[in-house]
């Protein structure tokens, strides 16, 4: 299985430089660092490493190289990112697939969008796609890493998904889209955040959403930074991105002795378990634990108490693990009891867990397949998709990972469309869009869209 | 009596609430003077009224035999429109009606309205059908009912998402077979495939094999010699199972002699063994017609001696063949007191008078087989003798000829058999004997058109 990932706009370069790193760092982990190229070429047997080695990278005469093309209007991002990526000395983009503009978007989610009628970079883009994915054997969809409150991300993200949808009719489209700060610097974000996602809910397989706040948040209180910077909420989103989309099996292959690493497609799984109703792609990811650096060596694994926590998190839609959980019981809730009013219930469409790490046989999952937690018209048990893999990831003994389609995603897009509508409904800033070929009407069928999905997600 | 159509009519509207087909007023007035037309309306509503007052739930035609299936194990065969009659009759019997002219009525639903109306009015009345209505008014007007349909909807459009990823993975993965075997080609060209002799490349199977050289000696060549030497052993021991299916044979005949004697007479059988045997006489015609065409072939030489010899040789075993095999119109009877197929031979004599069964000369087929291997016997022997005399003929062309030698050159396709030829040499042509085993040697292994000229070369003169 290889994906090719498309890096969109200054957030999403940085942040596949991250995802990058982390995919070779738990690649190298076991194997020292200059050993790489060399088993890859001794050993016959198609492993773990291999099979991650081979989704997001191709080995050439020289460094390793990641299966992605960098896209920015702006070329300083696009040039930093390959730099580093070149001077790690361990892997590099290929320098083909760097595609720059001398002018930025502005933040103009428009710009980006209608790229003044520039057929000549999407051509570029295409083209580079293109040559990504001639290197694959199998080739199973696009990953791209896009914010959603600049212009370039967010626009242009969105003009190549629908494009990439156009061309790459039968595989699978994956947007990771980073939230914007509530309180963020850029004014025009809500507007950026409802065009791109009414947009992307047409063209792509699934949104995996994670949000900028609470992102910050698991930074500052779980993992004890003191002064978050982009590159600690990156390797966030790195961290739990790779955890899901790493090499890991079945749960009922798990015990065979069958070569299960090369039959992976990690993207159709996602898409037949989680994102298979039109009107439901939102994604989210929880994982667990997220501990600081320096209490490592103090820290104590066990799978049952690590999963009861997940559990919490997915019923009461926390995006952390904190001793305080306003707690709900399932069996309350199904008994129609009263429960208070501003506990927010989350209901689940359908869930991903994925579990690494030591004693898998020990982790008792079937709390997460309890059919309470899911809608009615989900078959019965066929909610929760399992997925493991025995090795430990990224320094982490034991963590266990949740991509779940839910109602999480309600409060924070009710929140942005509700701003964004304030503005537009005074009309602010919309003729800066306008001037770039969009009109209220694309607004409002936008907002149409958001509303739409908030009410679909409502009703579960 | 002026309400009366009114009340029929609520009726009416109640009914179609809680039933697919739509009944109208009219029916039942018609019903009441017995008309033919309305019979099926009222079956059908009966039928819908049993199984509502059963299950509480209307059932579609379509699934009637599934619940007449339970009842009548061996009449699921029956048409739908029967099986309903039936289902309708049983139910209704087992309800307590007990009106012998509704029994009576036909399967086919053609006539009995009137009896159906009086059925109907009668079942409503017991199994207070419109009652069981009333209480289920509730689940009616709540939204419950929609809700489900909503679910079911939603549930189906989830499963044709799931379906549509299914296919996708599917095609990624078809699309990853065919690019890794394009690059086995590729990486193979111009290896000469063991299996596919027109490809100049190696399969993907043979690629697999030779990465996996244990495999390889694990199953499937092991596999393969289990499946040889399986076949060497049946060849071998064919015999015995032959031997054991006649057993098999007797068996059935002394079973079917004690159970049922017609079992035995069959044309079909009857037919295919005179058939047979009409067809192996054919095939030993035209066997000894070679042979003898090939004996005087062979007999052909200079010497009018001999193929005068052959001459009388083959006309004596014409006659012989033509006895054992002539004018043989074979029949078979059943003879049904000893249960054995018996062939009727019909001499020549009484050709004419076939149709005499008094004048036919019955054999049992032991018999004539064992003719038949009397007959090949004989033929083998003259063919034992045929080849001694073309031996000496041998000898004697060698021996007067003065060492030319004209064989043809066709016939040198094993030395062995020259060999054998020149044992026959006189002792003092040894050494030409040798010379020409050696050179035949020579010769084989030389092209065509050297082998013409040497061969004329070859002259020993």
């Amino acid at each position: 299985m290889s994906i090719v990932t498309l890096q969109l706009g200054q957030f999403g370069n940085q942040l596949g430089y991250e995802f990058f790193n982390t995919v070779l760092d738990d690649i190298y982990c076991f194997h020292g660092k200059n050993t790489l190229r060399k088993k890859l070429a001794a050993t016959n047997k198609y492993n773990y490493e291999d099979a991650a080695f081979e989704s997001f990278f191709y080995a050439t005469s020289d460094l390793p190289l990641a299966r992605a093309v960098m896209i920015d209007t702006e070329a300083k991002v696009v040039d930093d990112v390959f730099t580093k990526a070149k001077m790690s000395k361990l892997w590099s983009y290929d320098p083909k697939c760097c595609i720059r503009k001398k002018r930025g978007s502005g933040n103009n989610w428009a710009l980006g969008y209608c790229m003044d009628g520039d057929q000549v970079l999407l051509e570029e883009i295409m083209d580079s796609v293109q040559r990504q994915v001639e290197y694959c054997d199998r080739f199973s969809g696009f990953l791209l890493l896009m914010s959603l409150a600049g212009g370039t991300g967010s626009g242009l993200g969105t003009r190549c998904t629908e494009e990439l949808r156009d061309r790459y009719p039968n595989s699978q489209i994956i947007n990771e889209v980073v939230w914007p700060y509530s309180n963020g610097e850029v004014i025009v974000q809500d507007y950026n955040t409802i065009l791109t996602l009414s947009h992307l809910y047409k063209a792509s397989t699934g949104l995996i959403i994670l949000e900028n706040d609470k992102l910050h948040e698991i930074c500052t209180r779980l993992l004890k930074i003191k002064n978050v910077g982009f590159h600690h909420i990156n390797r966030v989103i790195a961290h739990k991105l790779a955890g899901v989309l790493l090499p890991s099996t079945c749960l009922q292959n798990q015990h065979s002795k069958r070569n299960d690493y090369a039959g992976i497609n990690i993207f159709g799984e996602i898409g037949e378990h989680l994102c298979s109703h039109t009107d439901y792609k939102l994604l989210n990811i929880i994982d667990i634990p997220q501990i600081p650096d320096h209490s490592f060596d103090y820290t104590n694994y066990n799978w049952h108490g690590l999963l009861k926590h997940l559990h919490q998190m997915l019923i009461a839609n926390a995006f952390m693990e904190e001793s305080k959980y306003t707690h709900i019981e399932l069996a309350k809730l199904s008994s129609g009891l009263p429960v208070h009013s501003d506990v927010m219930v989350n209901k689940s469409i359908a869930n991903m867990l994925v579990i690494r790490g030591t004693e898998i046989d020990k982790a008792d999952i079937g709390a997460f397949r309890d059919s309470r937690l899911y809608v009615n018209w989900m078959p019965n048990s066929s909610g929760l998709a399992t997925r493991v893999n025995s090795r430990p990831y990224n320094k982490y003994e034991k963590s266990a990972f949740l991509l779940s389609n839910s109602q999480f995603c309600i409060p924070t897009i009710n929140n942005v469309t509700e701003k964004a509508w304030n503005m537009f409904a005074n009309r602010a800033y919309i003729h800066q869009y306008i001037s770039n070929g969009i009109s209220e009407d694309d607004f409002i069928d936008s907002f149409a869209t958001a509303e739409q999905i908030i009410t679909n997600y409502n009703k579960l | 009596m002026a309400q009366i159509k009114h009340a029929i009519e609520s009726l009416c509207t109640v009914l179609n609430f809680n039933r697919q087909c739509a009944i109208q007023a009219e029916s039942f007035r018609q019903a009441k003077f017995d008309r033919h037309e309305q019979t099926r309306t009222f079956w059908l509503l009966l039928f819908d009224s049993i199984c509502y007052s059963k299950y509480l739930q209307v059932m579609p035609e379509a699934h009637l035999s599934d619940v007449t299936l339970n009842l009548f194990e061996c009449k699921h065969f029956l048409p739908i429109s029967e099986q309903i009659v039936v289902y309708v009759k049983h139910y209704l019997y087992s309800f307590g009606y007990g009106v012998a002219s509704f029994y009576q009525l036909p399967n086919n639903m053609s006539y009995g309205s009137r009896e159906l109306l009086l059925a109907f009015s009668w079942l409503l009345a017991k199994r207070n059908i419109i009652e069981s209505y009333i209480h289920n008014i509730e689940d009616i007007l709540s939204i419950r009912v929609i809700d489900e349909i909503i679910d079911r909807a939603k549930n189906l459009l989830w499963q044709y998402g799931r379906l549509n990823h299914k296919l996708k993975t599917l095609l990624s993965s078809e699309k990853e077979q065919i690019r890794i075997m394009h690059k086995l080609h590729i990486g193979t060209w111009d290896t000469q495939s063991a299996v596919l002799p027109d490809c100049s490349h190696l399969s993907s199977l043979e690629c697999y094999l030779l990465a996996n050289p244990k495999d390889f000696q694990k199953g499937l060549l092991d596999q393969r010699i289990t499946y040889l030497s399986a076949l060497a052993s049946w060849i071998g021991e064919k015999d015995l199972f032959w031997k054991w299916m006649e057993s098999v044979l007797e068996e059935k005949f002394k079973d079917s002699s004690t159970n049922d004697l017609s079992e035995v007479k069959k044309p079909q059988k009857e037919s295919t063994i005179t058939k047979d045997l009409v067809a192996i006489n054919k095939l030993l015609l035209e066997k000894i017609e070679n042979n003898t065409q090939y004996l005087s072939r062979i007999s052909v030489s200079d010497d009018p001696e001999k193929s005068s010899r052959y001459a009388q040789l083959r006309s004596a075993m014409a006659s012989r063949y033509c006895q054992s095999t002539n004018q043989m119109k074979v029949h078979s009877d059943v003879n049904k007191q000893a249960n054995q197929y018996i062939l009727i031979k019909k001499s020549q004599k009484n050709v004419n008078h076939l149709s005499n069964p008094e004048e036919t000369m019955k054999y049992p087929i032991a018999d004539v087989i064992e003719q038949l291997n009397e007959a090949t016997n004989q033929l083998k022997t003259n063919l034992m003798i045929a080849r001694e005399k073309y031996k000496i003929l041998m000898d004697d062309l060698l021996s007067n000829s003065t060492g030319i030698l004209r064989l043809d050159q066709a016939r040198i396709y094993s030395i062995e058999k020259i060999r054998a030829i020149l044992q026959c040499v006189p002792p003092k042509f040894d050494w030409i004997g040798q010379g020409i085993i050696s050179s035949l040697e020579h010769l084989i292994q030389c092209s065509p058109l050297d082998k013409i000229q040497k061969w004329k070369k070859f002259g020993l003169s």
